[in-house]
């Protein structure tokens, strides 16, 4: 077993040193973590301790491998962005050689397996790569080095790309024993997410996010994306092509279920393992029983889902004539009501004085003037309103200006085109208040260039 | 279909059926289960019974078993539908001719719940005689 105090030593070391090691590589691309000393002892520790099984229930801030498990974690991630930039230093290597090469294979663990096996040739037909990669990737390399595999490179050249593969291949190598380190003690760093998911899938999760505290974090959308690989389609078709399933999408569950249905369970499964990564991160339940519950509630409404639609009833006619005309009130439909009543005249026309013969008629209608020409006994009809009723607010305001410009006693005798003396015929606006604005123009003397104006100002009028 | 339809046995039942139904429309088929004519009303007046159920109830009687009504209403034909409501026997102007019955089987259950429609708000205002929406004068191809 390992020695407390050895441990406890260089925790506090460890810590810095892992920031300064991060720091080196942002800033010098070039700068391996293979010869870092501290990494290398980790690894060794890892290796040793992964043969160990674990007899505790839990793991918290006083066991032995506790520190361990979140260094691992914490290399893991300078493991990959390691990959990445030597990655893209190889690409640019050996972007002379073959450059659609690149854009293919994305991954860089695959393409360092490709660029081993085509290293200098010239002719990709006697490689095989069925191997290595689908067949429709093989296809698509074929005829991208068709076109574009040019000359060879530098003896420098080749050798540096040696190097280079060299590299990522070792790193690629500890980074896979760490991870197998972590899947082991997962179910004690995180009890819930492990019984939610699998100890395998959330060891992969916790090192894409970057530890138990990153992955609580982040939102639940974020998590549902994780590990999307970016496939490059190359022409072909993407109907078939199902949204990013990530790392979700190994999951048994989520291979069995078809369309909609695999998108709603891998939203449920994300939303969940973020809940359970919270509670893990705060360590309340080390049992594991939260992610149990919440598995257990996901598979009931999950099952629920898939239930179909509940039977179409046929609802019976409602009995006729049953529903009585419920008379609105309001202002509109006085208005509407206004149109359609009965008038003052209307009323007097269709009666008649008592006695009395109706002298004017319509023929044989019975339309005439009734009491009207009769005599009715007041002077004169009371007429209500003087607004005209079927027309709008707009329209009625327009007419109001029309008769207020005329001016009434007019009539229609008069224009609005006023003769003046000097100008002969000048329209007039209607509307007041044209003339007291200074017009807005184009070439006023007033409006131009400001800094022209300026200098006119100062200079006067030279310009 | 006309298994799923309540059948009358007895004159007595007959009326009975007319005369306790208050509130709704009394349909009576009056019939054979086993005649073509007769099973496609069945069949229109069994897929219309769900929908119209609130306002009008469907009875079958079957000619021989009751023959009580054969002459009273003139039951000639192998099909006649007639309505009833509130003991009183409502008139249908088809334009056959005929306003007493439907004597021939309908092949549109539609047409058939805008007849019960048409004659159930005439019974409630009181009218005897109610006008069809669809004219079935041309009913016969000579």
């Amino acid at each position: 077993m390992i020695d407390k105090d050895f441990m406890q030593d260089l925790e506090e070391e460890e810590e810095q040193q892992i920031i300064e090691v991060k720091q080196q590589i942002e800033d010098e691309p070039t700068c391996s973590l293979l010869k870092d000393n501290k990494f290398l002892l980790h690894y060794q520790r890892v290796l040793e301790v992964s043969a160990y099984q674990i007899q505790d229930e839990t793991i918290d801030a006083s066991h032995e491998e506790y520190h361990l498990i979140l260094r691992s974690n914490e290399y893991s991630t300078i493991i990959d962005q390691e990959i990445l930039n030597i990655h893209k230093q190889l690409k640019d290597v050996y972007h002379k050689k073959f450059p659609e090469l690149e854009k293919i294979i994305i991954n860089p663990i695959e393409y360092v397996k490709i660029v081993r096996l085509i290293r200098n040739a010239i002719d990709l037909q006697s490689i095989d790569f069925s191997s290595l990669l689908s067949g429709q990737q093989v296809v698509a390399v074929n005829i991208a080095a068709k076109q574009s595999l040019v000359g060879q490179l530098s003896e420098e050249d080749i050798s540096l790309v040696d190097q280079l593969c060299h590299k990522i291949e070792t790193l690629d190598n500890y980074n896979q024993k760490i991870i197998c380190y972590i899947e082991s003690r997962m179910k004690y760093i995180a009890p819930n997410v492990s019984a939610l998911i699998g100890t395998q899938l959330a060891s992969k999760l916790m090192a894409a996010a970057g530890g138990i505290e990153k992955l609580a974090n982040m939102p639940a959308g974020n998590i549902q994306v994780m590990g999307s690989v970016k496939k490059n389609m190359l022409g072909m078709s993407r109907a078939m092509h199902n949204r990013n399933t990530g790392y979700f999408g190994t999951l048994e569950i989520v291979q069995k279920a078809s369309g909609k249905l695999q998108n709603q369970i891998v939203r449920m499964l994300a939303t969940n393992v973020a809940k359970a990564a919270r509670v893990d991160n705060m360590k309340t339940c080390p049992k594991g029983n939260v992610g149990e519950d919440l598995r257990i509630k996901m598979m009931k409404r999950y099952q629920k889902i898939q239930e179909p639609p509940p039977a179409k009833l046929e609802k019976p006619l409602p009995i006729p004539d049953e529903n009585k005309k419920r008379r609105r009130g309001g202002k509109r439909f006085r208005k509407q009501k206004e149109r359609l009543a009965m008038t003052e005249v209307r009323k007097y026309a269709n009666r008649l004085k008592f006695g009395l013969e109706a002298e004017d008629e319509i023929k044989d209608t019975g339309i005439g003037l009734g009491m009207l020409s009769q005599g009715i006994g007041k002077v004169k009809l009371h007429i209500k309103k003087d607004k005209p009723i079927g027309l709008s607010k707009k329209l009625q305001q327009r007419l109001a200006q029309t008769k207020t410009q005329s001016g009434g006693g007019t009539g229609g005798l008069t224009s609005s085109i006023a003769f003046t003396p000097t100008q002969g015929i000048e329209l007039i606006n209607p509307e007041p208040g044209y003339l007291s604005k200074v017009p807005d123009q184009y070439f006023n003397r007033e409006s131009g260039f400001r800094t022209v104006l300026r200098k006119e100002r100062e200079f006067g009028r030279q310009y | 279909m006309s298994y799923l339809l309540p059948h009358l046995n007895n004159g007595w039942e007959v009326d009975q059926a007319i005369l306790d139904e208050e509130e709704k429309l009394v349909i009576i088929r009056f019939g054979h289960d086993w005649d073509p004519q007769c099973m496609q009303m069945d069949e229109i007046l069994y897929k219309s019974a769900e929908k119209i159920k609130k306002f009008a109830v469907v009875y079958l009687v079957d000619i021989t078993k009751v023959p009580d009504f054969n002459t009273m209403y003139e039951l000639y034909d192998p099909v006649t539908v007639m309505f009833f409501y509130r003991n009183k026997h409502m008139m249908i102007d088809l334009g056959t001719g005929n306003n007493n019955k439907i004597n021939w089987a309908m092949n549109d259950k539609q047409e058939f719940i805008d007849i019960v429609e048409i004659i159930y708000r005439g019974a409630r205002k009181g009218k005897g005689l109610v006008v069809a929406p669809k004219d079935y004068s041309t009913k016969y191809k000579y």
